[in-house]
């Protein structure tokens, strides 16, 4: 199989973000109150992973020029966002406001702003803030029902296929900045693994799924291709089947077996995503050009 | 009523510093540049060893517009504008991931420009063209040879190499070379 990447840029862009969301995570677990600790450390270690991939690689310039230069930035904003949400003293209403006023302001910058936009822009800014606070509300009751490393697990799953299809979409540089996101959430499935300090997410969840919908929407409004727009709203819904894995014969299970069953509807979501997208733009084994 | 010597001479010669500077003026043609005259197209090559590289793909622009201006039988301007999404390379892949951000940027970048500054005859029908070529968000001096031939009307023919590196267009210059070849010609 052809890699499109340097063993520097597998490195910088997947192995360094692994790395610096363990350590960050681990750490700051350790070093901050344990309240604070599980408010800040998962969201700081995730947008921190990104953030270092991202600028060892050169891959934006620091100072803005187009719509999707922005997403590093916006990703500071996120992880705050994410830790305030982590709040015990916020109720479902408050975090429905802020995750709404966060991300209604942050796309209106990151959707770009062309004439020819399909879906037309207005669609654009209402679709993308309603699927990221509903998204980032649900995915914080995964967060809070489900602990150690299956979540962060399906989240490096979702993550990855996300950057497959960011490729595919027909840039590797957007194909790069999926991967650091990939790289990040590897790195706290080891921290949850090893670490039963490091296994309570939340917090993680607006961040997490802030890059996943923001970095599929600059991929399809970027790409030339045929991929359908189904395929970049699937992936970041991907995690959202282990609300169906937690109960039924799916829950069941302990070791390899019983986290393969439970895995397997986010899997199947990935692949069906995956799956649509390679159905309308098939390799054609010229790809190495 | 009877018009002084004097007077009369000064408007023979306004006359005929008129008709020498109309007559200049004729003698500058302008040449529209379309694509179905002018062709610019590229070679791009991966990094090898061993040059040239027997899998450098070709491609060209498709749609482009601009002049050139012909004075006494001379070239003394070219000015081109390329549309930037009309890249074509016979392989849509390749032609959507040059279209994307990874190189030409077409969303953000949508045209790149050629606007002569000088252009010195070097030799017979040869000359050497500088001007100000515009690509992404940098535009930089450059310099190239080309055979021109005005017998009726202009014909040139360029092939030269640019940095896409000075252009900010940096994306896997590990594997492609940053030298792309350039071949310009503009049929009579």
């Amino acid at each position: 199989m052809h890699v499109p990447f340097t063993w520097e840029e597998i490195g910088y862009g997947f192995g360094i973000p692994a790395v610096v969301a363990l350590a960050l995570l681990w750490n700051l677990r350790w070093m901050l109150p344990s309240t604070v600790g599980r408010r800040y450390a998962p969201s700081v270690a995730f947008s921190a992973g990104i953030i270092a991939g991202y600028w060892l690689l050169k891959l934006g310039p620091l100072q803005p020029e187009t719509h999707w230069q922005w997403l590093p930035h916006f990703m500071l904003i996120a992880t705050v966002v994410g830790m305030i949400s982590a709040s015990e003293d916020l109720n479902a209403l408050d975090r429905f406001l802020l995750f709404t006023l966060a991300t209604g302001a942050a796309v209106l910058i990151l959707v770009p702003t062309w004439g020819d936009l399909s879906p037309p822009r207005q669609q654009y800014l209402i679709g993308l803030t309603s699927l990221i606070v509903g998204l980032a509300l649900s995915y914080r009751q995964l967060l809070l029902r489900i602990d150690g490393p299956l979540l962060p697990f399906v989240l490096f799953m979702t993550c990855l296929s996300g950057a497959i299809l960011l490729m595919h979409s027909g840039s590797l540089l957007f194909g790069q900045i999926g991967f650091t996101a990939a790289g990040a959430t590897l790195g706290l499935t080891i921290a949850a693994r090893v670490d039963k300090n490091s296994r309570s997410l939340d917090g993680l969840a607006y961040p997490v799924v802030f890059f996943l919908c923001t970095s599929m929407m600059i991929g399809h409004t970027n790409s030339f291709g045929k991929i359908p727009i189904n395929s970049y709203v699937l992936i970041p819904c991907a995690p959202l089947g282990l609300f169906l894995s937690m109960n039924g014969p799916l829950s069941g299970g302990k070791g390899v077996k019983g986290i393969s069953l439970q895995v397997l509807i986010p899997l199947l979501i990935c692949a069906a995503a995956l799956g649509t997208a390679f159905w309308f733009e098939p390799l054609t084994g010229t790809e190495a050009y | 009523m009877q018009i002084p010597k004097s007077q009369l001479l000064s408007l023979a010669m306004l006359a005929g510093i008129t008709f020498y500077c109309s007559s200049l003026q004729a003698a500058e043609k302008v040449v529209k540049l379309t694509s179905a005259s002018t062709k610019i197209e590229f070679v791009g090559s991966h990094v090898v060893e061993k040059k040239p590289d027997p899998d450098s793909r070709k491609g060209k622009f498709q749609e482009l517009n601009g002049t050139a201006t012909v004075t006494d039988g001379k070239l003394t301007g070219i000015s081109v504008t390329i549309e930037t999404s009309s890249i074509s390379t016979g392989n849509s892949k390749l032609d959507a991931h040059l279209k994307s951000p990874d190189f030409f940027s077409v969303r953000q970048y949508p045209k790149a420009s050629f606007n002569s500054t000088k252009i010195e005859s070097t030799a017979d029908s040869k000359v050497k063209i500088t001007g100000e070529f515009k690509l992404l968000k940098e535009t930089k001096t450059i310099s190239f040879p080309a055979t021109v031939n005005h017998k009726d009307g202009l014909s040139l023919d360029a092939k030269f190499i640019i940095d896409r590196s000075q252009f900010g267009m940096n994306f896997g210059i590990d594997k492609i070379d940053k030298n792309v070849e350039m071949t310009i010609s503009i049929a009579k």
